[in-house]
């Protein structure tokens, strides 16, 4: 038994229909969302509203004003869509008690759970590649520009993006470990961060960057470096796991 | 093989299971059987570590484990062919074995029925293929006739004696007892999670069984039936024969030689395990 089969069966997993219908229905209309806004606020093609002012020239897939609008507009957006399938991920295997099966196959509780979190990773780092390219490629319109070293510069970027999505997938992991009911862990999920974070923020904003969603814009937009949000994601994982290697399955 | 010591789980203030040892005998199909709630799933789990002993410790050494317990779990929106292929993908097994398991468990000709549209016979067959998958030493079935028609647990008694004689060990829990009785070599009976007593062929008779006598008279009959009745021993007439409640045909015809009395025919039905489970059940009751 392998790290690596296990990752591969678990890929397999994330791949059937009915999680890539909800995970593409949920990414399209989010991107729509985020495009229809987007557009409202820009004077123009390639101009953001966070730098008004600023002259008409071709964008770089690098520029500051880029990272700072349009990318991390469609990131944060498309992170809970990718929360959602980290959660899920653990929760529909309690949902339809399909943890039996997949440990009497893989009996290492250890191994099981590396092949779900390196597949979300895996899955987790091609779409804040993807969705980091289709924002700026709609953003950007005909006016961007795909030079090579601009693209490598901008693989740090997507790092940086990757590692805010991993980080809240792995609060929605633990709390899928916790909870064990899909609705439930989404419910709170969302409730942090659409309602509960909003309104501690509004009592008190400096607390914004010990916050899970400030975090995730800070690490998005670079303003914490990688390693602490690699460390933070890595703790809530171990937490995931602690509870997961000693629990009783149906 | 598989050794449990002394297990004990505990559900809140429910002993589900409560001090229970045995090993299992390998290349034999041990049986567990009980009343609703005596414990046999939950046992099952511990044996196959998906639940874990608040006391005592299950041995697993050197086995490899294929189990399926109670209903089959498999993701409903996926295909009979593609959920076992996801488990034969996480043991590092290759997709021949898919086939091949399919089409031992007659579900060939169905490996893209999704699991959700299939019926629950062949939800349960596609269980056993699951269990199967990487032909495992050890075979821990809960339940595996719940489900299947008559055919089908012909089949699964057939598929569980041919796995035996190849040296697999198969542990099952089981209410519907007649369907796998020929092939049963250990029952470990359970109540209110303890282990009662393990049973093992020829099962005992029931203390209330009887002997059915058939004289060449009438008269000798009754004569004998008084006899009996004198000495304490109860009989039940049966139109032309004679019941005799609690002795066995040696004994019979025994008592009858030595009063003078000439019995034509003996029948003496043969012990079953049903006798035997309700015989150590209704000793823990009383």
């Amino acid at each position: 038994m392998k790290a690596r089969d296990a990752a591969a069966s678990e890929l397999m997993k994330l791949r059937r229909p009915i999680l890539l219908t909800v995970v593409t229905t949920a990414s399209v209309l989010s991107g729509a969302l985020g495009a229809l806004l987007l557009q409202a606020m820009m004077p123009a093609v390639g101009r953001f509203p966070v730098a008004p002012g600023l002259p008409d020239r071709r964008w770089q897939l690098n520029d500051p004003e880029y990272l700072a609008s349009g990318a991390q507009f469609f990131v944060q957006q498309f992170s809970v869509v990718i929360a959602i399938v980290w959660v899920l991920s653990v929760t529909r295997e309690d949902q339809f008690k399909t943890w039996r099966t997949v440990l009497m196959v893989n009996r290492s509780r250890k191994l099981v759970f590396e092949g779900k979190v390196v597949s979300l990773l895996a899955v987790s780092a091609a779409a804040a590649g993807i969705t980091a390219i289709a924002s700026a490629w709609i953003l950007g319109g005909s006016g961007i520009e795909w030079s090579f070293g601009a693209v490598w510069s901008f693989m740090s970027d997507v790092l940086a993006i990757t590692g805010a999505i991993v980080f809240v997938g792995a609060i929605g992991f633990l709390l899928g470990v916790v909870v064990r009911s899909g609705t439930s862990a989404l419910g709170l999920l969302l409730g942090w961060f659409l309602i509960v974070e909003p309104a501690i923020m509004t009592w008190r904003g400096r607390w914004r960057g010990f916050l899970p969603g400030g975090f995730t814009a800070d690490l998005a937009r670079q303003n914490r470096p990688l390693w602490l949000g690699i460390l933070v994601a890595g703790m809530v994982l171990l937490a995931g796991y602690s509870i997961f290697r000693v629990r009783d399955f149906d | 093989m598989i050794a449990v010591a002394d297990v004990s789980k505990r559900y809140g203030r429910d002993l589900a299971v409560d001090g229970v040892s045995f090993a299992l005998e390998p290349g034999a199909i041990t049986a567990v059987m009980g009343p609703n709630g005596s414990g046999k799933t939950t046992l099952l789990r511990l044996v196959c570590g998906l639940i874990r002993p608040n006391t005592g410790q299950v041995s697993i050494a050197g086995a490899t484990l294929g189990y399926l317990i109670e209903e089959p779990a498999f993701y409903p929106s996926l295909s009979a062919h593609r959920n076992l292929w996801l488990l034969a993908r996480a043991a590092g097994l290759p997709r021949q074995d898919v086939d091949n398991l399919l089409e031992q468990v007659g579900l060939a000709r169905h490996r893209g029925l999704r699991y959700e549209s299939m019926s629950l016979g062949m939800q349960k067959r596609l269980g056993i293929a699951a269990a199967l998958l990487g032909s495992p030493s050890v075979l821990v079935l809960d339940e595996p006739t719940a489900n299947l028609d008559v055919y089908a647990v012909e089949w699964l008694a057939q598929l569980l004696d041919s796995l035996c004689a190849k040296g697999t060990t198969v542990l099952i829990a089981t209410q519907q007892i007649p369907a796998l009785e020929g092939s049963l070599a250990r029952v470990l009976v359970l109540s209110e999670g303890r282990l009662l007593r393990t049973l093992e062929p020829p099962w005992e008779k029931n203390k209330d069984s009887c002997v059915s006598v058939a004289f060449e008279t009438e008269a000798d009959r009754s004569r004998f039936a008084e006899t009996l009745r004198k000495e304490g021993v109860e009989v039940r007439p049966q139109g032309a024969r004679l019941e005799v409640v609690g002795w066995d045909a040696r004994k019979v015809n025994q008592r009858a030689w030595e009063v003078g009395i000439v019995v034509v025919g003996l029948m003496e039905p043969e012990a079953t395990l049903s006798e035997a489970v309700f015989n150590t059940l209704g000793s823990n009751e009383s």
